[in-house]
C-alpha cells in the first residue's frame, strides 16, 4: 500500500536531504549545540526540581519546628493565646478532636480549622506529611502548605497546625526560572559561534586541501597538495596525497618515455618501407618489384615484431614491481626438454647439453620460450661458429639455462644496460638490421616475472665466469669453446618447482 | 654529381642508393660512423647524406670531425630524432641541412638539390679571426680562451664584421645590417661602436679604411 511505503522511504529521505544540502561545519556545529542545549535544558529543569524540592522541605522543617514547639507548650499545657509565632506568613492553630479550635496565632481564623475533617485525617493516617491548600481559604497569597503535629495526651488530643505560605518560595522559583530562560537562548548563540568558528578553523586546511587538488590538472606540472603545519590527521592526509601524486606521476613518466620511446623506435622500419615503395615507384617498370616485396615483407615484418614487443612490454609493465606475477597461465615446464624444443627451430647447428635429470620450474611456457628464444636469436647473430644451450640445476633452489656463443663479448660496464629498453651498444654486437634493442628488455622482463634473474657473463676463461660443479660440466659445457678468445654467456637462473624436484644427486 | 650516403640500415640505404642512382647521382655507401667520415675524408663527394644513430661514431660526430678539419662537404642529416634540440644540435654541429624521418623522397631529392646549388664554401660554424673567436649558437665570443663580454649591438657588429672578415664595410653597408632603420640613429653610432669593439677585442683587429669604412683583419 502507497501509504505504508512512503512511511518506510520517508526518514531515508531526509536524511539524505539533510546529508546533502548541509555541510559538515553546519552537521557539526547543529550537533554540539543542539546537544549542549539539550544538557543546559535538562540540567535547567532539573535544578529547578531540585531547588524547588528542597525550598518546600525546608519551609516543611520549619514549620515543623514551630510545631514541636507549640506541642511541647500543648504538654505543659501553658499555651498563650494568641499564639506567638515568627513571620506573617504562618499561622498556626490548635484543633481538638472536634475540630474546635482551642487556640490560633494571630491572623488565624478562630473558628474554622485550616483544614477540612477530610484533610485532617488524611494527615491522622501519614503524620510527617503535609497538605497544600489554596492561600484564599486563610487569606494568604499562593499556595499554603499545612502540616499537622499531634500534642497534649490521650486524655486531652490536640493536632497543632501550622500553615505556611508557599508565596516566598514560589517567588525565588519565578526568578530562577526567569534567569534561567534568558540565560539559556544567549548561551546557545554564544555557544553556536565558538562552535562553528572553531569547526571552520578545524576545517579550513581542508578546504585548502580541497582547492589545491582542484588545480591538478594532471598535465604537464606535477602538482602537489598544500601541506598543513602540525601533526594531525589532515596533515598526515596531506602527506599521504602528496605521496600517491608523486606514485601516479612517476608512473605517467615511465609511461611517457616508454610511449616516446616506442613511437622513435617504430619511425626507423616505417621509414625504410616508405622510401623503398617511393623509390619503387619512381622507377616504375624498372623497379625489380620482386626483390622490393622481399624487402618490404622483410621489413613489414620487423614492425611487427616490434609492434608485438612494445605490446608485451606495456602489458607487464602494469606494476612498477613484478618480481614473482607471471603474467599467462602457469605450469610445470622441463628445462631440458625447453631447451631441445626452442634449439631445433635454428638452422645453424645450437649445441644442447641436457641436464642429469629433469628439472622442472613452475611457470608461463609461452613466456620461457620466448626468453630463450629471444636469448639464442642474439647467440645465433653473433657467433663466429657455435652456439650451446646448457640447462642445470643451481643449489639446492634454483635452476639455470645457459645460452652461450663465441662471438664478441659485451663490455663489463654495459653488461646491466643491454637490458634496458631500445638500447643498442655502440658496437659490432648489438647494432644490426634485426634488433630493436627490445628483446633483451623482453627477457629481462619475463624472467622477472617468473622471480628469476639473468646476467651476461663472459667465457673463454673459466674462472672469470666461476661455475660450480655439476653433471653438466665445469664450465657448463663450454669446452669446446677452449679455442675462442672471446664469447658471450647469458645466464638465467629460475626459482626450482619445490614439488616436482627429485632430491637426489646432482 | 658523387654522393656518400651514411646509414646503417641496409634496405633503406639500398632504397636511397638504387632511387638516387636512378636521378642520375654516383652513389657510395658506408654502414658506419668511421667508414662514413674515412670515406668523407678522402673527398670527392659533392654532398653527404648523414644518418645520426650510427655504430661507431654518431653523425653529429662526423660533421663535428669533418668541420674541425676544415672540411666543407654539404651535409644533409637523415634522423628519427625529431626534438627541436636534436635537430638545432645537428644544425648547429655544422650541418647544412636536416630531415626527419620518416621523410618524403621527392623532399629528400629537392633539398639534395637544393644543397647541391649552395655549393661547398667554406662556412664555419664559429668564426674564427687570429686569437677572438665568436660562436653564433651560444652568443659567445673569446679572446684567447678568454670570455669578451659585449652588449647585444656591439656583439651583433662583431658578428657582421666576422662574417666579413678580410674584406672592406662601409658605414652604410653596418647601418643598414646592425642598426634598425625605424629607430633613428646617431649618425656617428658607427664610429662610437666601433670605437668600444676596438676596446674589447683589440685595436690591431679593426682596421679602418679611410673614406672607405672598416675592416676586420682575418
Amino acid at each position: 500500500m502507497t501509504g505504508r511505503r512512503s512511511s518506510v522511504a520517508y526518514p531515508g529521505r531526509w536524511r539524505a536531504y539533510l546529508r546533502v544540502r548541509l555541510s559538515l561545519r553546519t552537521r557539526l556545529t547543529a550537533i554540539s549545540v543542539l546537544g549542549l542545549a539539550a544538557g543546559l535544558a535538562a540540567g535547567a529543569i532539573g535544578l529547578t526540581a531540585v531547588l524547588a524540592l528542597a525550598l518546600e522541605r525546608s519551609a516543611d522543617a520549619d514549620a515543623r519546628t514551630t510545631a514541636d514547639a507549640i506541642a511541647q507548650l500543648v504538654a505543659a499545657d501553658a499555651v498563650p493565646d494568641p499564639l506567638p509565632v515568627a513571620g506573617n506568613d504562618v499561622r498556626v492553630q490548635i484543633v481538638d478532636e472536634r475540630g474546635r479550635i482551642r487556640a490560633a496565632s494571630i491572623g488565624a481564623d478562630r473558628l474554622v480549622p485550616m483544614l477540612y475533617a477530610g484533610e485532617r485525617e488524611e494527615l491522622a493516617a501519614e503524620p510527617t506529611g503535609a497538605v497544600t491548600v489554596p492561600g484564599a481559604r486563610l487569606g494568604l497569597r499562593g499556595p499554603v502548605r499545612v502540616i499537622a503535629q499531634p500534642a497534649g495526651g490521650p486524655a486531652q488530643p490536640r493536632t497543632v497546625l501550622v500553615a505556611r505560605s508557599m508565596a516566598d518560595i514560589n517567588r525565588s522559583l519565578a526568578l530562577v526560572r526567569v534567569i534561567l530562560l534568558m540565560t539559556f537562548p544567549l548561551l546557545v548563540a554564544a555557544v553556536t559561534v565558538i562552535v562553528w568558528r572553531a569547526v571552520g578553523a578545524t576545517l579550513r586546511p581542508v578546504e585548502k586541501l580541497r582547492a589545491g587538488a582542484a588545480e591538478i590538472t594532471g598535465g604537464e606540472q606535477a602538482g602537489h597538495l598544500p601541506v598543513p603545519g602540525g601533526g594531525d590527521e589532515i596533515h598526515r592526509l596531506a602527506v599521504t596525497l602528496n605521496d600517491m601524486l608523486d606514485r601516479l606521476e612517476a608512473a605517467r613518466a615511465r609511461q611517457r618515455a616508454f610511449v616516446a620511446d616506442a613511437a622513435h623506435e617504430l619511425r626507423s622500419p616505417l621509414t625504410s618501407l616508405r622510401t623503398q615503395l617511393e623509390v619503387a615507384q619512381r622507377l616504375g617498370s624498372r623497379t625489380d618489384w620482386p626483390a622490393v616485396a622481399d624487402d618490404l615483407l622483410a621489413d613489414s615484418q620487423r614492425l611487427s615484431r616490434l609492434v608485438d614487443d612494445l605490446l608485451l612490454l606495456a602489458r607487464a609493465d602494469q606494476r612498477a614491481d613484478q618480481s614473482g606475477v607471471v603474467l599467462g597461465p602457469v605450469g610445470p615446464v622441463e628445462l631440458g626438454e625447453l631447451a631441445a624444443t626452442v634449439a631445433a627451430r635454428y638452422p645453424r647447428p645450437v649445441r644442447v647439453v641436457p641436464p642429469g635429470r629433469p628439472l622442472w620450474i613452475a611457470g608461463d611456457p609461452d613466456a620461457l620460450v620466448r626468453v630463450l628464444a629471444n636469448l639464442l636469436d642474439n647467440a645465433v647473430r653473433h657467433a663466429r661458429s657455435e652456439v650451446l644451450v646448457t640447462a642445470r640445476p643451481a643449489g639446492p633452489h634454483w635452476h639455470e639455462l645457459l645460452v652461450t656463443d663465441d662471438g664478441p663479448g659485451v663490455p663489463p660496464a654495459d653488461r646491466q644496460r643491454v637490458f634496458d629498453r631500445f638500447t643498442r651498444l655502440d658496437d659490432a654486437r648489438a647494432r644490426d638490421a634485426g634488433g630493436a634493442g627490445l628483446g633483451l628488455a623482453i627477457v629481462a622482463q619475463l624472467v622477472r616475472r617468473h622471480g628469476g634473474t639473468v646476467e651476461l657473463a663472459d667465457v673463454g676463461r673459466a674462472a672469470d665466469v666461476g661455475l660450480a660443479d655439476d653433471a653438466a660440466g665445469r664450465d657448463g659445457g663450454a669446452a669446446g669453446f677452449g679455442g675462442a678468445r672471446t664469447g658471450l654467456q647469458a645466464r638465467v637462473r629460475l626459482p626450482a618447482d619445490p614439488v616436482d624436484d627429485e632430491p637426489g644427486p646432482a | 654529381m658523387r654522393v656518400l650516403v651514411v646509414e646503417d640500415e641496409v634496405r633503406l640505404a639500398d632504397a636511397l642508393r638504387r632511387g638516387l642512382q636512378e636521378e642520375g647521382f654516383v652513389v657510395d655507401v658506408a654502414a658506419t660512423g668511421p667508414a662514413g667520415l674515412e670515406l668523407a675524408r678522402r673527398g670527392g663527394y659533392d654532398a653527404m647524406i648523414l644518418d645520426v644513430m650510427l655504430p661507431g661514431l654518431s653523425g653529429y660526430r662526423v660533421v663535428r670531425q669533418l668541420r674541425a678539419e676544415r672540411n666543407w662537404l654539404p651535409v644533409l642529416i637523415l634522423s628519427a630524432k625529431d626534438g627541436e634540440y636534436d635537430q638545432a644540435d645537428g644544425l648547429d654541429c655544422g650541418a647544412d641541412d636536416y630531415l626527419t624521418k620518416p621523410f618524403s623522397y621527392v623532399v629528400l631529392l629537392a633539398r639534395l638539390r637544393a644543397l647541391l646549388r649552395r655549393g661547398a664554401p667554406q662556412r664555419p660554424a664559429v668564426l674564427t679571426a687570429g686569437d677572438l673567436s665568436l660562436d653564433p649558437a651560444r652568443r659567445r665570443v673569446t679572446r684567447a680562451d678568454a670570455e669578451v663580454a659585449l652588449t647585444a649591438r656591439e656583439y651583433a657588429l662583431l658578428e657582421y664584421l666576422m662574417r666579413r672578415a678580410g674584406e672592406v664595410v662601409s658605414k652604410i653597408e653596418l647601418l643598414d645590417h646592425v642598426w634598425d632603420a625605424s629607430v633613428d640613429t646617431a649618425p656617428n653610432a658607427v664610429e662610437v661602436y666601433i670605437g668600444y669593439l676596438r676596446r674589447k677585442v683589440g685595436r690591431d683587429r679593426l682596421e679602418t679604411i679611410r673614406g672607405a669604412g672598416y675592416r676586420l683583419v682575418p
